[in-house]
């Protein structure tokens, strides 16, 4: 039916629509159990108020960029379990951390390696 | 064909002996519990007679309409979204209807839904009314939006998301892409929030939004706006950070190539393969001014060439190219057919069908289709007698109470 009537309701939508900007169209839609939404451009869904509101984002302290915004973690937890943890490592930062604290080799090992072009 | 105890227990798989109570629709509440059932894991669909999931009459005019015995409409995509899975069919409005989903979702280890604003609540569903009896349990919410937030309460399709998210100016109204994106991520953590359950005896209430999942894979597209304050520009085929990202027409009607180069090597070998060295960049920088030329020589090398002819090519080089492919292509990928990417399922309603494959493939334990989609009410009593322990005579009661429906013997 809807496909047969394609051209009739493209008319009636149109002229209902070209009455109301679409976040009102929308925000009406929405009340009325209809799954409707505001088409957006990328840059444009970022200026929307729900997922800064949702925490959908997080701001990063970033060793080369400084402080940066960065989408956050995927899922809202109760109670809370993902949580952004690090910023993208630099080339080499955790060396020290796994070959020696975890893996137990010396300081001068790593500086030996290093001379080396091993890491 | 698996029965419906066959699907019970997955063996030696992976989620071997965890139970899913799947209350979901479409695509984004079919898929995730069916990434979790073919990885071994109990699941069972819970659906009503009277309002049958919304997929079972997505009827297209290429595809007959066909009915289960029971009168059910029932669809090729419905038992491609819904197989490995079994069916227990409930209706939640009448006398003990809500009370046997509240006592499925007691004895699971995960729940799973992603029904309307508010259905859970009225069916004493929500996580704030089970998590008392049932503390371990852990419930993943897959929502447009999210549960909470201005938009929270917003109804959604993928559709709706794949809009407002951008990707549609980007890319295409892509229907379906951020139902599949949510499924796989609320898969992984349905999985972890389980481990922790069994590690703590907590469970956790996942509220998983379309929206946050698509922002996730979408964070490129935002990544300058958000750094560094700059409006989205327009450029579909633009790989950030590429020297050249493109399609190129090919031989044949309608025939391309897709192509990235991502540096100044890059665009020296692809220089090499159309022997044009005079086109061939000393650094990325002069990559980047010759990028136009290049493309217009790629295009008129590509013309004479068939896309798999570029891509075979261009891939021997080295270089990240695919030919541009239909359904149908895809259908005959020598590739994909030769990782047993589709399976043959047989369904006594809609007959022999390739289906995907399950993309899991672990070595040892790798996630295959456990069976073929169930008709409606098919494992009723069967999961009502295992899980909660139910005698005949309370199956037989809840029946004549019109809350439970099972397929007669003759029909399954």
């Amino acid at each position: 039916m809807r496909v047969a009537l394609f051209d009739l309701l493209t008319t009636f939508i149109t002229q209902h629509m070209s009455t109301q900007s679409a976040e009102e169209f929308v925000e009406r839609g929405q009340q009325m159990g209809l799954p409707c939404t505001v088409q957006n451009r990328p840059d444009e869904y970022l200026q929307d108020d729900h997922p800064w509101v949702r925490g959908a984002f997080v701001q990063v302290q970033s060793p080369e960029l400084g402080q940066v915004t960065l989408p956050g973690p995927v899922v809202t937890t109760a109670p809370p379990l993902a949580a952004y943890r690090l910023p993208a490592p630099v080339l080499g930062a955790s060396n020290i951390d796994v070959y020696v604290d975890e893996l137990g080799h010396s300081p001068g090992e790593l500086d030996d390696w290093r001379e080396r072009g091993l890491i | 064909m698996a029965s419906s105890d066959s699907l019970r227990s997955g063996s030696d798989s992976p989620l071997a002996g965890i139970r899913v109570v799947a209350i979901g629709a479409f695509v984004a509440g079919n898929v995730c519990p069916l990434v979790l059932a073919e990885l071994g894991a109990d699941v069972i669909k819970v659906e009503s007679l009277k309002r049958p999931e919304a997929l079972r009459s997505y009827y297209s005019p290429d595809h007959p309409r066909i009915f289960e015995p029971s009168g059910v409409q029932t669809t090729a995509m419905f038992s491609c979204l819904t197989r490995s899975m079994r069916s227990v069919c409930i209706e939640v409005d009448q006398p003990g209807g809500a009370a046997t989903v509240q006592s499925l979702a007691g004895c699971a280890d995960i729940l799973i839904e992603n029904m309307g604003p508010g259905v859970m609540e009225r069916w004493g569903c929500s996580y704030a009314e089970l998590t008392p009896s049932y503390p371990q349990l852990v419930i993943l919410s897959i929502s447009g939006y999210g549960r909470t937030g201005p938009r929270g309460g917003y109804r959604a399709y993928g559709s709706s998301i794949s809009n407002y998210l951008g990707l549609a100016s980007a890319w295409a109204p892509d229907p379906v892409h951020f139902d599949f994106v949510a499924a796989y991520h609320g898969a992984a953590v349905a999985v972890a929030a389980y481990h922790l359950a069994q590690r703590t005896g907590a469970g956790t209430y996942l509220d998983l939004s379309q929206v946050e999942t698509g922002t996730a894979v979408m964070a490129p597209l935002y990544l300058d706006s958000l750094v560094n304050n700059q409006p989205w520009s327009e450029g579909p085929n633009e790989v950030p950070g590429a020297v050249l990202s493109t399609v190129v027409r090919c031989t044949g009607h309608d025939a391309w190539a897709a192509v990235e180069l991502e540096d100044a090597d890059d665009v020296r070998v692809l220089a090499g393969v159309m022997e044009r060295p005079d086109l061939a960049p000393s650094s990325f920088d002069d990559a980047l001014r010759l990028a136009p030329q290049v493309e217009e020589a790629l295009g008129s090398w590509a013309m004479s060439r068939t896309p798999m002819q570029v891509s075979i090519i261009l891939q021997h080089a080295g270089l990240a190219v695919a030919p541009v492919q239909s359904t149908e292509d895809l259908w005959r990928d020598p590739q994909l057919r030769a990782r047993g990417a589709f399976v043959e399922i047989d369904h006594p309603d809609i007959g022999l069908l390739e289906q995907p494959q399950s993309p899991d493939r672990m070595t040892l334990t790798p996630g295959h289709v456990r069976g073929r989609s169930r008709r409606l009410g098919e494992d009723t009593f069967a999961v009502l007698q295992d899980w909660l322990g139910l005698r005949e005579t309370d199956l037989q009661a809840l029946r004549a109470a019109g809350a439970i429906y099972q397929v007669p013997d003759n029909d399954c």
